[in-house]
């Protein structure tokens, strides 16, 4: 029986805002024990929604939501093993930085000397040793999405919800808390689902990401096979940076272009399906001739019709005549060759990287 | 050119506009000035200045009736805050809480209905509302009206700070195993805590400020300060007045400034 061992079991769980607006359509999700799940989508795809009614803060127009096994139904959220980190942090200005990781704690009813001694080992887990009575007036965005952390985990909560706790940082400290979350995660072993919108930060941190569009849940897998194996348009588009070429399947591996080019791909169409072939940007060489390419490779002729400076990369987009335009991403290092607008080129990419999704 | 005409017009307009700041002050707190000037005056008429005197001041501390109208209006005030304060706090909390009731436009407009309409309107109102119930004018039924006009203030005034709180607050505490009392008691009243008192104040001073409504709704021997003051003024006017009103205008501008000073601290 998974449906009892799950962490998190959300079946047929829909939600309707008034008579028209579905927030939430029929999702079926399992999220196990320990892991670092991610729900990421647009603004409006019913993430947060989804994050919302695990906590107990919205309920289910329809279906189930379980916890460890345990239907949790009409349950209030003060009644919830799980904890929230909210995208505001939402710290009590009135209380200083110990009495708001205290707060759970002292409404559990804990033992004084037990509250004062998690509290302070929280506050360690976070490194903000020594800020106990600051208010969250006095504290950086940085520090406070630190409080909002260890009140939430200083309740050793079976669940720990985050909604986009490092929206509000710049990206420096960003990328940091990422890498700090994820230790934090693994040390104590909690079962983490966290809201985001951003694609890198769910790639760096998930193991597992559920892709959510329209209310719906379009992917759900391993980071690496949703960059990968994006299994439809949506995903494919906003994962990551994707070039689209038109086409359809001559049979299984192989794939014309609209232009006439066949090249050799990923298929799981039947021949004569119209397919869109997806390529990932750094995926792509570059070449001046054909006799460059090693051998084996699929290879196609176009020119350069607008080239990029990015720093640490350029990027160039390729003109195929018929068969569209696509981007190539090539790392700023000496031995590249760089190319200007109008130049010739020909574009070399193993079979392996280049999908057909069928429409 | 065309800057200098610009900057030389602008400060036309900024003069023209601290004067009339300037116009706007004196006229609001000359006749106040003038007043609190009199009530030292050692003179026994209203408008002469016999030296400086606080014999006013010390024929009030002995004026039986007018301490009896004192008491009268603080027992008011303090019932009547008190009540309103948490009537009107209620209310606020309930409008702001149900912000997706379809009817919640018709509530407040209902609520603010006492700051709006006259308050002889009110007071007529009351009267005859009390004489229908059988209720006999006294203490009781001043206390009932000053609670009546004073909890649309206090809710105003909630309601201010509460559209000033982030409702993920009370979330928080309930995500953190708060029930709902213990998210009332230990964060929402906490952080709306300056608007309460700001609307506490606000309630105190119009309580121990009205005149109208009281005259209308008072009986034999409850009367209030302010109305026993209007009283003496018709009969004839001393200056006793001029002290006693030196000494409410000075109350009532403790209780405004101390509401005004609470309500900003709490928006730091």
């Amino acid at each position: 029986m998974t449906a009892s061992t799950a962490a998190v079991g959300i079946h047929g769980v829909t939600k309707r805002f008034g008579e028209d607006v579905v927030a939430v359509d029929d999702i079926d999700l399992e999220i196990q024990d320990g892991e670092f799940f991610s729900l990421l989508g647009p603004s409006g795809c019913g993430k947060t929604t989804t994050l919302r009614m695990i906590a107990g803060l919205e309920y289910p127009t329809a279906g189930s939501i379980r916890i460890f096994g345990e239907e949790m139904g009409l349950r209030p959220p003060n009644k919830r093993p799980i904890n929230t980190v909210f995208q505001s942090y939402a710290l009590f200005p009135h209380m200083n930085v110990e009495d708001n990781i205290g707060f759970g704690l002292r409404m559990q009813k804990v033992e004084k000397a037990e509250v004062s001694s998690r509290v302070g080992e929280a506050i360690d887990l976070v490194r903000l040793t020594g800020l106990n009575s600051r208010r969250p007036g006095e504290l950086s965005g940085g520090q406070q999405q630190r409080v909002a952390l260890a009140r939430a985990l200083v309740n050793r909560p079976k669940v720990l919800l985050l909604d986009e706790p490092l929206g509000a940082l710049d990206l420096k400290l960003r990328q940091t808390m990422q890498l700090e979350l994820k230790d934090i995660q693994s040390n104590v072993g909690i079962t983490f689902v966290y809201v985001t919108h951003d694609q890198e930060e769910a790639l760096t941190m998930s193991d597992r990401i559920g892709v959510m569009n329209h209310g719906q849940l379009v992917q759900v897998g391993r980071s690496e096979d949703i960059y990968e194996f994006p299994s439809n348009m949506f995903v494919a588009g906003f994962v990551g940076e994707m070039s689209f070429l038109p086409g359809e399947v001559v049979e299984t591996g192989s794939v014309r272009l609209a232009g006439g080019e066949v090249v050799r791909a990923r298929t799981d169409s039947s021949p004569g399906t119209s397919i869109t072939l997806i390529l990932r940007p750094e995926k792509l060489h570059l070449y001046g001739e054909v006799s460059e390419v090693p051998p084996g490779r699929n290879v196609l002729n176009g020119s350069v019709s607008r080239r990029t400076f990015y720093g640490n990369s350029l990027s160039y987009e390729v003109e195929l005549g018929a068969s569209g335009s696509f981007d190539v991403q090539v790392e700023n290092v000496p031995s590249q060759t760089r190319w200007d607008v109008g130049d010739k080129v020909v574009i070399d990419f193993h079979h392996e990287a280049a999908s057909a999704l069928a429409e | 050119m065309t800057s200098r005409h610009a900057a030389s017009g602008r400060t036309r307009t900024d003069r023209w506009l601290s004067l009339n700041g300037w116009f706007v002050f004196a006229f609001l707190y000359l006749p106040i000035l003038v007043v609190i000037v009199f009530s030292f005056s050692g003179a026994a008429n209203v408008g002469t200045w016999g030296g400086f005197s606080l014999r006013w001041y010390r024929r009030l501390a002995g004026n039986e009736q007018l301490l009896a109208s004192l008491e009268n209006s603080l027992w008011v005030a303090l019932y009547s805050t008190i009540v309103a304060t948490v009537f009107g706090t209620a209310a606020a909390l309930a409008l702001d809480r149900y912000r997706r009731w379809a009817s919640r436009g018709t509530f407040d407009a209902i609520l603010y209905l006492p700051v709006i309409i006259p308050d002889v309107t009110m007071a007529v109102m009351l009267l005859l509302w009390f004489t229908q119930i059988g209720l006999p004018l006294g203490r009781a039924s001043i206390i009932l009206a000053h609670i009546a006009f004073n909890i649309s203030f206090v809710a105003i005034v909630v309601r201010a700070r509460l559209a000033h709180m982030d409702s993920s607050m009370e979330e928080a505490a309930a995500d953190l195993y708060a029930t709902r009392w213990q998210t009332f008691r230990r964060v929402t009243l906490p952080l709306i805590m300056p608007g309460v008192l700001g609307g506490a104040l606000l309630a105190l001073t119009l309580s121990l400020d009205d005149v109208v409504i009281t005259s209308f709704v008072q009986g034999p021997g409850s009367t209030t300060l302010p109305v026993h003051v209007f009283g003496l003024i018709r009969r004839s006017v001393t200056p006793e007045i001029n002290a006693v009103s030196t000494l409410m205008v000075t109350a009532s501008m403790i209780l405004v400034f101390s509401s005004l000073a609470i309500q900003r601290r709490g928006e730091n």
